[in-house]
């Protein structure tokens, strides 16, 4: 495994947002975390990142227990977070942008990490000495997904990449985290858009209220009446 | 003709030690989002502790200068760490009460530590003013602009052109997603206030040879330093520069044409009149974002 959660318990001040959840993601594989609004699925992952302190329960990467080092260091054993709507430095260039990204890397690291960004993107690449601000939403979200690659990570962690986006971009965006996790890196990507999580995503969770209201492959979850019934329209 | 140039000239070498206030505001702003209103009290500290340095413990001046100096960076951490950090994700206004009490706290301290009877500095340099044409241009004044003019631009170019720089723009602009970026935001909080309050001691140093030395010498220079970062723009190094000059100079003119108790009165008429028509001050930016 390259990440498990183990009994994962968060709380803002009196209110819990996630309840010992037990969560594992194999290394190379995508893991869709799924659920309505409020369900705990961005705090899940602000408490992998480091953002949020859990209360209870522990995160372990590659083995070792990460729960009480800061999101700065866990960037450096190799785990990137794209947060919920983008939260690209507006104020700084595109290239600015990216290059912050690969904060702990050396120069050389940066450039060669950003050409292979480009080229995954290549809307990117007009744009590199344009303010963050200015990009259109999918372009900020091409943006967030680089700018975190850069950090050459091991496990990739996708808040709502498809939130507000129009239906071709988000085919764009797909296509490239399919790449991106052909050359190796895990995902883990809490999506409301479930059918295109599904497609992409080799196990997934189904958050109720801070719990895990169900589990399975893409298969299991599909046949699911109820997952069916809530979120594939059916 | 000649009372106008000169009145410009004098105003330069206070428009410069107010420049360094503002930049010092400006650092601390631009990277921890506090405005630091107990900057007076800590630049007092500084000099407190260079005449210390000076006058009972007789140390040669340039030691004096780098004890002071490194006094003031160790007093900078140490106020965000024991202090504002406890109040980081407060309300602004808690804030804002926590900087003001510490500077009551800290001249009161001052004062009971060094004493209030007035207490004198060196000037840095030595010598008669000299003539540009029919104006007269004091040392120690040329000496303050210069060090605010490299100051301002030495800063400018690590915020600008180094990774440095770019982290701590990313601290300032949102402190969570630049952790994400494996930045140590805490670290940077902590150089920021460790300079800031470093230039805000160099001013306060560069001054007290015109001022009389008290534990509460800084407060009106604080407040024009306060003025100058409004005017440039709360934020920009560039602005704090423009905006001490300017308040400097016009404060020089009102003075000699009017009287010296209308300075802050047109100053903050002048304030008034440019965030009127540029609410962001002379250099601030809106944020421009299509999210």
């Amino acid at each position: 495994m390259v990440l498990s959660l183990s009994g994962l318990t968060c709380s803002y001040g009196p209110v819990t947002a996630i309840h010992a959840l037990r969560i594992g993601v194999r290394a190379h594989s995508v893991v869709a975390i799924l659920g309505a609004n409020g369900a705990g699925k961005s705090t899940t992952l602000k408490a992998i990142s480091g953002l949020v302190r859990p209360s209870r329960g522990s995160v372990f990467f590659n083995g070792t227990d990460i729960t009480r080092i800061s999101a700065a260091k866990r960037v450096k054993l190799g785990i990137a977070h794209c947060p919920e709507g983008r939260r690209v430095f507006v104020g700084e260039t595109v290239k600015e942008n990216l290059v912050l990204g690969g904060h702990l890397a050396s120069k050389k690291s940066i450039d060669s990490k950003i050409a292979e960004v480009l080229e995954l993107f290549p809307a990117l690449e007009r744009r590199l000495d344009q303010v963050a601000g200015s990009l259109s939403g999918g372009e900020q979200q091409m943006l967030a997904i680089g700018r975190a690659l850069v950090s050459s990570p091991k496990l990739l962690l996708l808040d709502e990449p498809s939130l507000g986006l129009a239906p071709i971009i988000i085919r764009r965006v797909f296509e490239a985290l399919v790449q991106i996790n052909k050359q190796g890196t895990a995902i883990v990507l809490v999506e409301q858009n479930v059918s295109s999580a599904l497609k992409l995503a080799s196990y997934a969770y189904v958050l109720r209220e801070g719990r895990i209201g169900l589990e399975g492959t893409p298969d299991e979850l599909t046949a699911n009446e109820q997952v069916h019934g809530l979120y594939l329209g059916g | 003709m000649t009372l106008f140039l000169q009145l410009v000239v004098s105003g330069l070498g206070f428009g410069a030690v107010y420049a360094l206030g503002a930049i010092s505001l400006t650092l601390i702003f631009k990277t921890s989002n506090v405005v630091n209103f107990a900057s007076a009290s800590l630049s007092t500290t500084v000099a407190l502790l260079m005449w210390l340095a000076l006058n009972p413990l007789h140390l040669p001046v340039v030691l004096a200068w780098l004890i002071a100096l490194a006094c003031a960076m160790v007093i900078g951490v140490l106020v965000e760490a024991v202090f504002l950090r406890r109040v980081e994700k407060s309300p602004i206004i808690i804030q804002v009460v926590m900087t003001l009490g510490l500077l009551v706290a800290i001249e009161g301290l001052d004062g009971a530590l060094f004493g209030y009877s007035p207490k004198t500095l060196p000037h840095v340099l030595h010598g008669s003013s000299f003539a540009i044409g029919s104006v007269l241009l004091d040392r120690n004044n040329a000496l303050m602009l210069a060090i605010t003019v490299l100051l301002a631009i030495a800063l400018y170019l690590i915020y600008q052109h180094t990774r440095l720089g770019l982290a701590l723009r990313a601290v300032a602009s949102d402190r969570d997603t630049a952790s994400l970026m494996g930045i140590q935001t805490q670290r940077y909080i902590s150089l920021s206030w460790a300079v800031g309050v470093l230039v805000a001691g160099v001013s306060a140093i560069l001054i007290a040879p015109a001022i009389s030395l008290t534990p509460t010498f800084m407060e009106n220079v604080a407040v024009f330093a306060f003025a100058a970062a409004v005017l440039g723009g709360f934020g920009s190094l560039l602005g704090a520069v423009v905006g001490g000059l300017v308040i400097g100079i016009m404060s020089n003119l009102v003075s000699g044409y009017f009287s010296n108790n209308l300075q802050l009165t047109f100053v903050f008429i002048l304030i008034l009149i440019v965030l009127y028509i540029r609410p962001n001050g002379l250099f601030g930016r809106p944020v421009v974002s299509r999210q």
